[in-house]
C-alpha cells in the first residue's frame, strides 16, 4: 500500500508538470513559429524559450527519483 | 483533473499568439516620424526612390508596369495598393476568433467605400476616375469599383447590391433608395450606417471575450465620431433641419441621443468622457479641427492598443491603425512634395506616430 502511495506521488510529480509544461510550450511554439516566420534570425531565441518550460518536467522527474529512491 | 485541464484549453480556445507574433515581426517595417521628416525634406522623385526601397516597392514596380499614370497617381495608387494587401495578408493569418473580430474590425473599410459612392451619387460626379479603394474590407475593391464605373443610375446600382446580396451591400441598396426618394445626404449615409453596424452587432452578439467588448467599443468609438459630426453641423451654421436630433445613433460609446440634444456647448458635451483629452487645447477652433483632432485622437488610441495585451485582439488592431496611419501620412506627403509644400508645413500636418 505505502508503495503504492509512493508510485502515485511520483507519477505527480512527473505528471502536472507535464501538462503545464505542454500547455506552455504551445502557446510559446506557436507564438514562436509566427516570429521565425517573420524573422528567421530569431530562430536562435525561440528555441532557448521553447525548452525552459521543458525545465519544470525536468525538475518533477528528479523530484520523482528522489522520491522513489528515498522511501521505496 | 482531466476537466481541470479542458476548462484551461476552453478558456482560450483561440490562437491570438501566432497571430500577434507575426504582427510584432512585421511591426518594425513601419515608418518612423525620422523616415517621414527625411521625405518631407526630399522632392517627389525622391520620395519614389524611397518607395522602391521600401515594403511598397513591389506594388509601386506593379504601378510601373500596368499604369501609365503621372508619378504622384503612380506613388498614390502604390501605397494604397501595398496598405490594402498588407491588411489582406493579415486576415490570412487569423483564424476563428481573430478573423471574426478583424472582420468586424476591417467593415472601416466597406463604411468608407460607400460613404464615397453615396457621396459621389449625390453630387453627380460618379463619372470621374475611379477612387482608391480600401481593398480590404468583406466586399472587394472591384466590386466598389465596378458600382463606380458600370452602374448608369442608381436604380441599377441597388439592383448590382441586391444580387450581391451581402447585408453591407444591401445597407449601401437601402441608403440609396432613400437617396432616390429625396431625402439628404445624412439621412442616406446614416441608413447605410445603421444598416452596417446593425451586421456587426450581430456579428459580436455571439461572442462574449474581452477581445470582443473592445471591439464593441470601437464601434461605440465610431459612432461617437459620427454623432459628434452632426452635432458640430448643427451648432456651426450648416443648413439644417428640425428632424436633425433624428440623425443621431445610438449605442455610442460616450454619448447617448439624448445627451447630444441637451449639449449647448463641447466641453459639456465631452465633459466627463474620453473624448474631453482629445479635444484638450483646440477650443475656439473650426468644426474641421474638431474631427480632425477626434480622428487623431481614435488612432492614436488604437496605436496605443499594439502593446497593451500580446495575447488579444489588441495587437492586431494596433497593427492596423498604425498602417493605415503611415497611409494617411504617406499620402500626405506624396501630395505636399507634389505642391511644393515646406518641410516644416507637411510635417505639422502628419498624424504623429
Amino acid at each position: 500500500m505505502e508503495k503504492a502511495i509512493i508510485a502515485l506521488a511520483a507519477a505527480l510529480a512527473v505528471g502536472i508538470p507535464a501538462f503545464a509544461t505542454a500547455y506552455a510550450q504551445a502557446k510559446i511554439g506557436s507564438a514562436g513559429a509566427g516570429t521565425v516566420a517573420e524573422k528567421p534570425e530569431t530562430a536562435g531565441i525561440i528555441i532557448i524559450l521553447e525548452a525552459i518550460p521543458e525545465t519544470m518536467v525536468i525538475l518533477g522527474f528528479v523530484v520523482a527519483i528522489m522520491l522513489i529512491l528515498q522511501f521505496a | 483533473m482531466i476537466k481541470l485541464l479542458g476548462q484551461l484549453l476552453k478558456s482560450s480556445p483561440e490562437n491570438y499568439g501566432y497571430l500577434n507574433a507575426t504582427l510584432r515581426a512585421r511591426s518594425s517595417s513601419f515608418l518612423t516620424m525620422n523616415d517621414y521628416v527625411s521625405i518631407s525634406k526630399g522632392n517627389l522623385r525622391d520620395f519614389e526612390q524611397f518607395l522602391l526601397d521600401s515594403r511598397y516597392g513591389i506594388s509601386y514596380r506593379e504601378q510601373l508596369a500596368v499604369t501609365r499614370q503621372a508619378l504622384l497617381g503612380r506613388i498614390e495608387n502604390a501605397i494604397a495598393n501595398g496598405t490594402c494587401l498588407e491588411l489582406l495578408h493579415i486576415k490570412e493569418l487569423a483564424k476563428g476568433e481573430p478573423l471574426i473580430l478583424l472582420e468586424v474590425i476591417f467593415a472601416r473599410a466597406d463604411i468608407l467605400n460607400s460613404r464615397l459612392i453615396l457621396r459621389a451619387l449625390s453630387t453627380g460626379t460618379v463619372s470621374g476616375p475611379s477612387p482608391r479603394w480600401h481593398s480590404y474590407g468583406s466586399l472587394s475593391g472591384s466590386f466598389y469599383n465596378d458600382l463606380w464605373e458600370d452602374s448608369p443610375s442608381l436604380v441599377g446600382i441597388m439592383e448590382r447590391c441586391h444580387s450581391k446580396g451581402h447585408p453591407f451591400a444591401v445597407a449601401l441598396a437601402d441608403s440609396l433608395l432613400d437617396l432616390q426618394n429625396g431625402f439628404d445626404l445624412r439621412k442616406a449615409e446614416r441608413t447605410m450606417l445603421l444598416g452596417m453596424l446593425d451586421q456587426l452587432w450581430k456579428t459580436l452578439s455571439h461572442l462574449s471575450t474581452s477581445n470582443s467588448q473592445l471591439v464593441r467599443n470601437l464601434l461605440g468609438m465610431t459612432i461617437d465620431t459620427w454623432n459628434i459630426g452632426i452635432w458640430l453641423r448643427q451648432r456651426t451654421g450648416y443648413p439644417v433641419s428640425d428632424r436633425t436630433d433624428q440623425l443621431f445613433i445610438e449605442k455610442g460609446l460616450s454619448f447617448n441621443p439624448d445627451r447630444l440634444s441637451r449639449s449647448k456647448a463641447m466641453a459639456d458635451l465631452v465633459h466627463g468622457t474620453l473624448w474631453r483629452t482629445a479635444l484638450r487645447g483646440i477650443e475656439g477652433q473650426t468644426p474641421q479641427d474638431f474631427q480632425r483632432a477626434l480622428n487623431i485622437y481614435m488612432w492614436k488610441w488604437q496605436m496605443k492598443l499594439f502593446r497593451s495585451n500580446p495575447l488579444g485582439i489588441e495587437v492586431a488592431m494596433g497593427y492596423m491603425a498604425r498602417q493605415l496611419v503611415e497611409w494617411e501620412n504617406l499620402n500626405l506627403l506624396s501630395v505636399g512634395l507634389a505642391m511644393n509644400l515646406p518641410p516644416k508645413e507637411l510635417i505639422a500636418r502628419l498624424i504623429p506616430v
